[in-house]
């Protein structure tokens, strides 16, 4: 593939089922059963855990990134669920160049991280050079970026190319700030060759050395992360002194939350797991995730997916409410590839139809009596999403129309490898941004671009008008405006492209009653667990 | 069951007259099997390593983003730190050099030292395993015992319809089953997992939360550890009792047939004595052979079982490894598992000899 | 080695501790008949007719099901009624239907497995023990290798590694279980070499494979199937584990240990997952019992009653 870093600079697409240990099957934790978790000042959040690291600057799966948001603060950060603008943190304000290449940020005073040392501008400096020379998964969206301080309180962020959204990407967990001195001492280091010499990880998941509201007790990837309130935090202290993270499967959250009387939260139930809660619970939502099918382009991989008339005729054969209803409440039909919860999601009303008839004409039209293609997907729960019943239901309403799917669960690695090896046919996978701006959509699935290329779709097999409303977006600095090409874009991308999306799915917080500030956010650490605070 | 060395003749009976010096041949026989255990251990590890590295499946892949895996960069550097870049035989005989110094490398998923993780994962699978065993033991001998002695009558029947019920029945059904009943409809017990959040874990020095809670005199953390412990260890050990029960009835129906209880019984001794003094003797020999094989059916059993009831042990590691394609945290299971078996069977053989004078080591 | 001493029958303890691990079958390993009949039994009875029951619902499944097993409804988490008699799953699919037409795949594929590793087993087991010499250590050695991994966990490497399907679940079920027939065979083939039969048979000039047919197939047939009948309900309880796991049949086949799966995923939902579970049950009691009675008719010993 030929790929430039440049345009990978922003990447930000997650497949974040990459980071999903096949999650129906991977539980641990504590119990519910004995329900009287609210009696001392602890916070219990339930989840299925997706953990592998709490180092900041290799830090990319879900459960890892609702810990690192307590314990290290990034410059800018998101408040509740808005994610629409980013608001002060450590920088207590900062400008933007007209050109959208230059940030300065002020530091705020007075922050100490959590053994009493003052956070100064090199320990800024020092964390995001970390986070961009360790190479691990989040350094791409630091990529193209150099930083610098000039002087104590004052730190640079200068972008090779335009672009309006770099403050969205120093609010996310992996920016988030270490103390330089400890770091080093247990190895880390911010030097170019830091992918190979930093060796700062296996303390970093044990040791926490931010400036954030809570400190890192105690760390079982398989288990339970506790966390207990730091003692020199700068802001208002969180209302509860310790925070246990366990592992548990979407199951037993949803037989835990019913019999939970306070302080415990639930992450993953969603969909149909929803529905028999007692309203006592409270629970918050944003429709963040999208699941697409992806048809293979290139004539050489399937003379039958690459078919454009084949393409419409599945589009047409689908069953979108449907497949909404699989997932249950808090889900819908899918619009676009922007999910509702970002800014430049197509509006309600705009999702395809079915036309079983229609799909049958085009089928006979391009000439194809029952085409049978292999329909590939990682075998794993998604949110609480069975992928391979989501799948079924696809080859149901396929075969309908005179299509045959051939149904092929995969373990997730061998998944991903088939699929970046660009020979499949057709694949189902769900996405979700892992920070919550859609531009990098565009740097990845516009044709010729890497995420198209394995889906064979080069520019030459495109469609000129898509390439365009692609260019259109990223040439627009104007947030406003970028949203709104954002819009058209995907227009042209359900009109001509590989991709058929079929659903978006909310991710959930569920709380008991006694609970408040427990907001989902699709800011990329699902709840702001220091905010949460009892009535 | 993994017991032996070299193949007997056919009819090669050892009596007892033929026996060489039992010390000697107790050391010739322990140095035979420690050779034989190193050599199944390397096997598992070529066996293992062949496996994950000539399917499909990168651990690339399964490690970086999406993003990340498009930046040849990113992915250089995790290949090099992974020795992924190494030939194949390399990195074989690499990861074997660092076995020597008892390190079984990193696990990719979790990334700790697989040492680390399993000094973690197995106390856990213990803490199921040894009250199962302990349990499965004790009622599997006493229930088949009574099989055998009422044999035919209608206890015996029911115990035999019971017996092969639970070794019907599969186990990660039988958990589910437990824990809606137990769990869901009644609330009895916990969900799953080890420990109630209220509590934290006991400070470690068996990994084992009932007893370390114990030892550090922390009864209501001990207490709450052993609730959590209930619906697994039932389920485990209601399959490990239905194996047992089978066992311990058809070897002790046999021994019931020999000539010198039928004697014992024909000279009028109370069935009291001749059980103490004959059967249960008897008796035991089998019941400690299959305890080597029912250790065995409960490791099989707690990668179901662990994988339903949240049971953060061993089972789920090797599941969770195994689907995530991570080669040292496989191999490191597989290691573990083969050694812990070729050494319960070790025990189990001398244990034979020194409970039953008539086998020996030969 | 141990030798289980007395028993000059058994010249592999470790064929006999393979046995063992196998519900027991014991030292002897051929034997006359004297246990009381089958259908004298009544459990055994009760066996064959479940046993029965259940191949005739795999005959007939299109006749005994109201339903297309594959066929999705709106009707999605319907209970147990009328219309439904055991409920319908997540997709609206009918449970009773599932289940009927899972007794198609786990019945066959389990007869599948068992007889290829009776094959590959008995085949090598055969070599092994006429051969005897580097042969029969290698071979044996190989088995040691298998059996030291417990049978679900290499199972589970070997599909997760190939990726799960219906023929890569029976690869790996057949690579985890065709030891134990090599053991068995092989001890049946040394228990012959030492009873004069084959000494015999060479001094009268009988070549090898004339002998293995005439003398040592024949005398190793008997613990053979009983093994293998009991290894049935076990390959049944294998299977149904592995796609438990989500590495056996694809979707949207109905087997069995994926529907107890699927319905694991809501626990309210009891049905979806129950009555699978119990047709698993049935289906595996049915075989052990049947298991347990063929091999009293061989060897009496266990036979009950006495």
């Amino acid at each position: 593939m030929s790929v430039s870093p440049r345009r990978l600079r922003v990447g930000a697409i997650a497949l974040t089922a990459l980071a999903i240990a096949s999650s129906t099957a991977c539980s641990a934790g504590g119990s519910g059963g004995n329900g009287d978790g609210g009696s001392a000042k602890t916070l219990t959040v339930n989840t299925s855990f997706v953990l592998k690291t709490l180092d900041p600057g290799r830090i990319y799966e879900a459960t890892g990134l609702t810990a690192v948001h307590s314990l290290y603060d990034t410059l800018l950060t998101f408040k509740g669920a808005d994610v629409s603008k980013p608001v002060p943190a450590l920088a207590e304000s900062y400008e933007a160049s007209a050109d959208a290449k230059t940030f300065t940020f002020k530091l705020r005073e007075g922050v100490k991280f959590s053994d009493g040392t003052p956070l100064t501008a090199d320990d800024v400096v020092f964390s995001l050079n970390r986070l961009k020379n360790v190479k691990a998964s989040p350094a791409v969206m630091v990529g193209g970026l150099t930083f610098a301080k000039t002087d104590e309180r004052t730190v640079v962020v200068t972008s090779a190319t335009a672009d309006p959204n770099i403050p969205v990407v120093l609010s996310m967990p992996s920016t988030g700030v270490v103390n330089s001195k400890v770091a080093k001492e247990n190895g880390a280091t911010d030097a170019a060759d830091a992918a190979k010499s930093d060796s700062a990880q296996q303390y970093l998941d044990k040791n926490s050395i931010g400036s954030g509201p809570y400190v890192l007790k105690s760390y079982d990837p398989s288990a339970q992360v506790v966390l207990e309130a730091n003692p020199n935090y700068w802001g208002t202290k969180p209302a509860y002194g310790r925070v246990v993270l366990r592992n548990m499967d979407v199951q037993t959250q949803k037989l835990t939350m019913q019999r939970a009387s306070g302080s415990e939260i639930a992450l993953d139930i969603s969909g149909k797991l929803l529905e028999g809660l007692p309203d006592t619970l409270k629970t918050t939502s944003m429709q963040d995730t999208v699941y697409f099918l992806f048809l293979n382009a290139d004539p050489a991989v399937s003379p039958v997916s690459s078919n454009a008339k084949f393409n419409q005729a599945l589009r047409a054969a689908i069953d979108y409410q449907g497949i909404a209803g699989l997932y249950g409440k808090g889900a819908a039909p899918g619009a676009g590839l922007v999910a509702p919860a970002y800014p430049g999601a197509l509006p309600a009303g705009e999702e395809s139809k079915r036309d079983v008839a229609k799909a049958k004409a085009l089928l006979a039209e391009a000439g194809l009596t029952n085409p049978t293609v292999k329909f590939n997907y990682p075998a794993i729960t998604y949110k609480g999403v069975d992928l391979g019943t989501v799948a079924t239901k696809v080859q149901g309403d396929a075969a309908e129309a005179g299509i045959k799917l051939e149904l092929t669960p995969q373990p997730l690695t061998t998944f991903l490898d088939e699929m970046r090896t660009g020979k499949m046919a057709l694949g189902f996978t769900p996405q979700s941004l892992n920070y919550p701006v859609a531009d990098s959509l565009i740097n990845n699935m516009s044709p010729g671009q890497a995420t198209a290329l394995r889906s064979g779709w080069t520019v030459e097999r495109a469609d000129p008008a898509v390439v365009e409303a692609g260019k259109k977006v990223t040439s627009t600095l104007d947030l406003a405006a970028r949203a709104t090409a954002m819009q058209e874009w995907q227009r042209a991308m359900n009109a001509a492209s590989p991709y058929i999306v079929l659903a978006n799915n909310s991710s959930t917080v569920v709380a008991t009653g006694d609970l408040t500030g427990t907001d989902y956010t699709a800011a990329g650490w699902q709840v702001d667990l220091a905010a949460v605070g009892r009535e | 069951m993994t017991t032996t060395v070299d193949d007997a003749e056919p009819g090669a009976v050892t009596t007892t007259a033929s026996r060489p010096r039992p010390h000697r041949s107790l050391l010739v026989f322990l140095a035979k099997r420690v050779a034989i255990t190193a050599g199944l251990l390397l096997g598992v590890t070529i066996v293992t390593f062949g496996l994950v590295t000539v399917v499909p499946g990168d651990p690339v892949t399964a490690n970086l983003s999406d993003q990340a895996l498009n930046d040849p960069a990113t992915v250089a550097a995790f290949r090099e730190k992974w020795g992924l870049d190494q030939p194949l035989y390399v990195q074989y005989f690499q990861y074997l050099g660092n076995l020597f110094q008892g390190d079984l490398g990193i696990s990719q998923q979790t990334g700790r030292a697989v040492m680390d993780d399993l000094f973690q994962y197995v106390p856990a699978t213990m803490e199921l395993a040894i009250p199962t065993m302990v349990l499965a033991l004790l009622i599997g001998t006493g229930i088949g015992m009574l099989a055998a002695v009422r044999s035919g009558r209608v206890t015996d029947q029911l115990i035999r319809v019971g017996a092969l019920l639970g070794l019907s029945t599969p186990p990660f059904w039988l958990s589910l089953v437990v824990l809606y009943v137990f769990f869901y409809q009644l609330g009895l017990a916990p969900s799953g997992g080890r420990l109630s959040t209220d509590f934290s874990p006991p400070p470690t020095v068996t990994g084992m939360y009932t007893v370390d809670a114990a030892l550090a005199g922390q009864w209501d953390v001990a207490w709450d550890a052993a609730q959590h412990l209930v619906l697994p260890v039932l389920v485990l050990t209601s399959l490990t009792v239905a194996m047992l029960v089978r066992f311990v009835r058809s070897s002790m129906l046999e021994v019931l047939q020999q000539d010198y209880i039928r004697a014992a019984y024909a000279k009028g001794l109370p069935t009291r004595v001749v059980f103490r003094r004959h059967l249960l003797r008897a008796g035991l020999v089998p019941v400690i052979t299959v305890s080597g094989l029912a250790f065995a059916s409960l490791l099989s059993g707690t990668v179901l079982v662990e994988n339903i009831f949240g049971w953060p042990g061993l089972g789920q590691y090797a599941y969770r490894s195994a689907t995530a394609l991570d080669l040292p945290a496989i191999l490191g299971v597989s290691l573990f598992v083969a050694l812990v078996y070729t050494l319960v069977n070790l025990t189990v053989d001398l244990l034979y000899g020194l409970i039953d004078p008539r086998i020996r080591l030969s | 080695m141990t030798a289980l001493a007395p028993d000059p029958v058994a010249p592999d303890p470790k064929a006999t501790a393979a046995l063992t691990r196998r519900r027991f079958l014991g030292g002897r390993l051929r034997g006359r008949s004297t246990a009381r009949p089958i259908w004298r039994q009544p459990i055994a009875v009760a066996a064959l007719v479940i046993l029965g029951g259940w191949l005739l619902v795999a005959l007939l499944a299109p006749v005994v099901a109201p339903y297309d097993p594959l066929a999705q409804s709106p009707d999605a988490y319907a209970p147990p009624s009328g219309t439904h008699w055991f409920g319908t799953d997540s997709l609206g699919r009918d449970v009773f239907s599932r289940v009927v037409y899972g007794s198609r795949l786990s019945i066959p594929l389990a007869l599948a497995i068992v007889s290829l590793a009776l094959l590959i087993g008995g085949l090598l087991g055969l070599v092994a023990g006429y051969v005897g010499k580097f042969v029969d250590e290698a071979l044996m050695r190989l088995t040691d290798l298998v059996f030291a991994f417990p049978q679900i966990i290499l199972a589970m490497a070997v599909t997760a590694a190939f990726g799960p399907s219906t023929r890569n679940a029976v690869l790996a079920l057949v690579i985890v279980s065709w030891p134990v027939y090599a053991r068995v065979i092989r001890s049946a083939v040394l228990t012959m070499r030492g009873e004069d039969y084959l000494s015999a048979a060479r001094l009268l000039g009988v070549g090898p494979v004339r002998a293995l047919r005439r003398d040592v197939l024949p005398n190793s047939v008997g613990p053979a199937i009983v093994l293998a009948t009991l290894e049935l309900g076990n390959a049944v309880l294998l299977l149904s584990a592995l796609s438990f796991l989500g590495l056996g049949p694809r979707p949207p086949a109905a087997e069995w240990g994926s529907m107890v799966a699927l319905g694991s995923q809501d626990l309210s939902m009891w049905w979806v997952s129950v009555f699978p579970g119990l047709a698993i049950l049935t289906v595996v009691m049915a075989f052990n019992v049947l298991g347990d009675a063929l091999r009293d008719r061989i060897d009496p010993r266990y036979a009950k009653g006495r």
